[in-house]
């Protein structure tokens, strides 16, 4: 561990957010040490449900909507890269996406929601790439798979999709590998300090001298700027969600809320639940789960859940991603959202040049630390 | 790859394996029936690449012995006793197809 | 069902009946869940049922059976037999079910006895149909009646190889090769374990008497052997293995593992107790005292779940686990629980003399786990050694993330099978003691259900939209 000064940046997480900037930074020809603490408590990167979702991230703020469908739209080349270089198929699937509703209420809110997007965007002269389409057309974009009776239809995008979020990580974390950048797992940090030209880390494998630190830690973040006298406002919400076996294909794209997955089993989910930083299970909300994936595929009925988990999402007060330096330690960097399969696309093609001295992009201009008065 | 052990049976009950109907006695499991009196090698097929597969444990810890008994598919045959009349299928590789 | 049980206990083997016996002898409202037809366990399996002939088969070791479940069935504990148990909720609520229904029940106690199981250790083509466990064949002799239709290969090592092998001998199976992996230098470190297993005598003399009969049965039996392999394309059609004076190649149809018996840990796992590694027998177990208490509270381990004793320490176990229980609900007094832990322990301490000379000298061998990179370890979702291997180079360090990175433990089985066996990879290639690692996640439901059957879970309270 003597020997880290060779490092121009370390990034400290090594799920999907951290994976994706330390891959830009070696892209970008740093050399880029990668940590991860293994805090299995709190890991949302491993129990995604794999959306590349663009539809419902930004009401009220178009800023974030343009941000989600600009990461969108640069999925298939930042994939296509990724997969020639990993050689590894990370099941990508774009070109449509369903929030389904089940009866006339869901169906009301949801067109409440996606008007006042469309609006939004034609207020900037942009257009929201969604629309509310009805039971008949959801039957027509499923093809024969027979709905539910309380179908009544749902918003779709036609550029929204899904991914396998473990895959996009394995991928990740090879070619960061591949291209040189080293990535220690185990390794918690437990003290950070800036003394003349670098930051100190005092790490579970050793102390860690390096010029420019990312925080990439999810939860494990709060802590981390705890350690810098700051404070990090996330909110933990918890999602719980079922996996059946494996069936036969029968579903070519994702519902929000329901996906099968390359090798065939089904993702039923999830609950939005606040509380607090524990990730139990919970019966009730498994048999709602599996309540609503009757109402919505009958035919699902005979097929086997083989697993439940929960795990937290990361969500900031204003639901909006952070992405700031830290003020008072030049050159460190914080970065959090929930959206990290998403937005990875953007992660690793926007943040890199920043993070390494140059100009702050503008897209991501408001998404910083001090509009939370921490 | 088994046999009965006593010649001498009390009760049986007939059952239907994938088609073919079967005299066996009522306190024999599925799994057993089938590697057994039904003389198969295999109770289903992998979900991953459509090899044969076999029970391997006998008492419910291997989830090998996945099969389709009276329409349900996923049934572990080694924990289930046969009944009169009972449908049982090979597993084939993938279950259901949501219709 | 509604009422709140004193005990719920999960199992109906030497260590759940015991502990109903005991439990209900003191007045406690006791429910037992078993997922086979009728109580017995995997020793006692389908006992009430077992002809004479099939008594005298077994011998005394399956026929003491007889005199526990006659007491259990004259108990007034409760028993619901075909049930799966699926989810347990430190809560103490829990889920089962029969007939494909479920319903969540509660208790003030539950006792986890689900006994043991063979240790799965993956080799060459060991999915291929018609490679088993060896105790796939008392398994199906006491329950369903039927025998191999030989000749029979058995490989691996163990007193319970010996035993299967004698069943067989005795049930007529015509077996072509026993194949016996015990290193030939654990006799020696054994040894000095041997003062302390003279107590019992007995069990010595049984287990000298299954080795003298197997040599004098004539079977070809190959001492030391290594690197056992199943042959064939769709189902095994030979087993090759390694002597000192080569390879070896016999024909087969059905080949028969055991290396050695591990607790089941399938709801310690799912409920996240604390478990430790025995490094003699290379094993996971839950952390309790010595009446099975746990460090969640009404949580009880009883039998061989906690750790492999065997079946007649397992019904001590269970009555020690029962007598706690009893205790804490003021069903009896203090000066009679210590009464009765006293005699039972030691009942129980003399049961366990041989116990640490029988796991030296089957203590497995060091080549358990060296598996070659084409060998699936995960049977579920056909993950290779070498897949696992590849993910540990790229950074991976214990069992959860693995299972992430490459679908090892993530099918139907949830990693039962391949659980130890990831454990004992990443330990080897990173140079650490499988007991820093920790154990693999069994998730909820533990045993799969349909989305049907769970959507229509009768709950304890009103259940949430």
């Amino acid at each position: 561990m003597e020997d880290h000064n060779r490092y121009d940046v370390c990034v400290i997480g090594g799920g999907l957010m951290g994976s994706a900037v330390a891959l830009g930074l070696v892209r970008s020809g740093a050399r880029v040490l990668m940590v991860d603490k293994t805090n299995r408590l709190h890991t949302a990167s491993k129990a995604n449900f794999g959306l590349v979702w663009s539809q419902s991230k930004g009401a009220g703020n178009r800023g974030y909507s343009r941000f989600s469908e600009k990461a969108v739209l640069e999925f298939t080349d930042f994939t296509g890269w990724l997969e020639e270089e990993s050689g590894i198929d990370i099941e990508l699937r774009l070109g449509a996406g369903l929030i389904l509703c089940l009866g006339d209420q869901e169906l009301s809110m949801r067109t409440e929601s996606i008007r006042k997007m469309q609006h939004e965007a034609e207020l900037h002269g942009e257009k929201h790439p969604s629309q509310m389409v009805d039971r008949e057309d959801v039957q027509g974009l499923v093809g024969k798979v027979a709905l539910g009776e309380e179908v009544s239809g749902g918003s779709f995008s036609s550029i929204d999709g899904d991914i396998n979020p473990l895959l996009l990580l394995k991928a990740m974390r090879r070619v960061f590998i591949k291209r040189g950048g080293i990535f220690i797992n185990g390794c918690a940090v437990k003290g950070i300090e800036k003394l003349d030209e670098n930051y100190h880390l005092e790490t579970s494998s050793g102390k860690i001298e390096v010029p420019r630190i990312v925080l990439a830690a999810g939860f494990g973040n709060i802590p981390l700027l705890a350690m810098m006298g700051r404070k990090l406002p996330l909110v933990a919400e918890k999602g719980q969600l079922l996996v059946t076996e494996r069936v036969k294909p029968f579903l070519s794209f994702p519902f929000s809320s329901l996906r099968q997955t390359g090798c065939g089993s089904v993702m039923i989910g999830y609950t939005q639940e606040n509380t607090g930083f524990e990730i139990g299970t919970t019966v009730s909300a498994a048999v709602g789960l599996a309540k609503r994936a009757i109402k919505i595929f009958p035919g699902l009925r005979h097929v086997r859940v083989v697993r439940s988990w929960a795990s937290l999402r990361i969500l900031t007060e204003d639901g909006l991603p952070i992405y700031d330096e830290i003020n008072d330690y030049p050159d460190s960097y914080v970065l959090a959202t929930h959206s990290c399969v998403t937005l990875a696309s953007l992660h690793m093609s926007l943040l890199p040049s920043w993070i390494l001295g140059g100009k702050r992009p503008d897209i991501i201009r408001k998404f910083k630390l001090e509009r939370f008065n921490v | 790859m088994f046999k009965h052990y006593s010649q001498q049976i009390d009760k049986t009950v007939t059952i239907e394996f994938e088609g073919t109907l079967l005299t066996v006695p009522d306190t024999i499991t599925v799994a057993a029936a089938v590697i057994g009196p039904a003389g198969q090698k295999h109770t289903r097929l992998s979900p991953v690449n459509g090899k044969k597969r076999a029970p391997y444990c006998f008492m419910g810890v291997c989830h090998e012995c996945l099969m389709e008994i009276d329409g349900i598919p996923d049934q572990q045959a080694c924990i289930i006793e046969v009944k009169e009349g009972m449908k049982i299928r090979r597993q084939a590789s993938l279950a259901g197809d949501g219709e | 069902m509604d009422r709140v049980r004193d005990i719920i206990i999960i199992g109906a083997g030497p260590a759940g009946l015991s502990a109903a016996v005991t439990a209900s002898g003191y007045g406690l409202d006791v429910l037992v869940l078993d997922e086979q037809p009728s109580p017995g366990g995997q020793l006692y399996r389908n006992i009430e049922r077992a002809d004479q002939d099939t008594l005298k088969i077994l011998g005394p070791d399956y026929s003491k059976g007889l005199a526990l479940v006659e007491k259990f069935r004259k108990s007034a504990a409760e028993y619901i037999g075909n049930a799966i148990v699926w989810r347990i909720d430190p809560g103490s609520n829990v889920c089962f079910s029969t007939d494909s229904q479920s319903m969540e029940i509660s208790g003030k106690n539950i006792i986890i006895a689900i006994g043991a199981k063979e240790r799965p250790v993956p080799f060459s083509s060991w999915t291929l149909p018609g490679v088993m466990g060896a105790g796939a064949v008392d398994a199906n002799f006491k329950s369903s009646g039927t025998i191999p239709d030989g000749p029979v290969v058995l490989a691996g090592s163990g007193p319970l190889l010996l035993s299967v092998v004698g069943h067989m001998v005795s049930l007529g199976v015509e077996i072509s090769a026993v194949l016996d992996t015990t290193p030939r230098g654990n006799i020696l470190s054994a040894l000095p374990l041997l003062p302390g297993a003279l107590r019992r005598t007995d069990y010595l003399l049984k287990g000298v008497g299954m080795l003298l009969n197997l040599k004098r049965s004539g079977i070809n039996y190959f001492k030391n052997i290594t690197d056992y392999k199943a042959n064939g394309k769709d189902w095994l059609e030979s087993v090759s293995f390694k002597t000192k004076n080569g390879s070896q190649h016999i024909d087969a149809e059905l080949l028969l593992v055991h290396e050695g018996i591990v607790p089941r840990c399938d709801f310690t796992q799912q409920i996240g107790l604390k478990h430790l590694w025995d490094p003699v027998q290379r094993y996971w177990y839950p952390e309790t005292n010595v009446f099975g208490g746990t460090g969640m509270n009404g949580i009880y381990v009883a039998g061989d779940g906690a750790f492999v004793h065997g079946g007649i320490p397992a019904t001590f176990k269970g009555s020690l686990t029962a007598l706690d229980i009893a205790g804490r609900l003021n069903a009896l007094s203090s000066a009679e629980k210590t009464d009765d832990v006293v005699k039972t322990v030691k009942k129980l301490s003399s049961e366990l003399a041989p116990r640490p000379f029988v796991d030296a000298l089957y203590k497995p061998r060091m080549d358990l786990y060296n598996i070659n990179d084409e060998t699936l370890v995960c049977r579920c979702e056909e993950v290779t050694a070498g897949s696992i291997r590849q993910a540990i180079l790229e950074g991976c360090q214990e069992p959860n993330e693995i299972k992430t990175i490459t679908r090892c433990g993530m099918g139907h089985c949830q990693g039962r099978m391949c659980g130890i066996a990831l454990a004992e990879i990443i330990a080897e290639n990173l140079e650490l003691d499988p007991g820093d690692l920790r154990p693999l996640n069994i998730r909820p439901p533990v045993r799969n259900i349909s989305l049907s059957e769970l959507s229509r879970v009768t709950l304890l309270e009103a259940a949430t939209p």
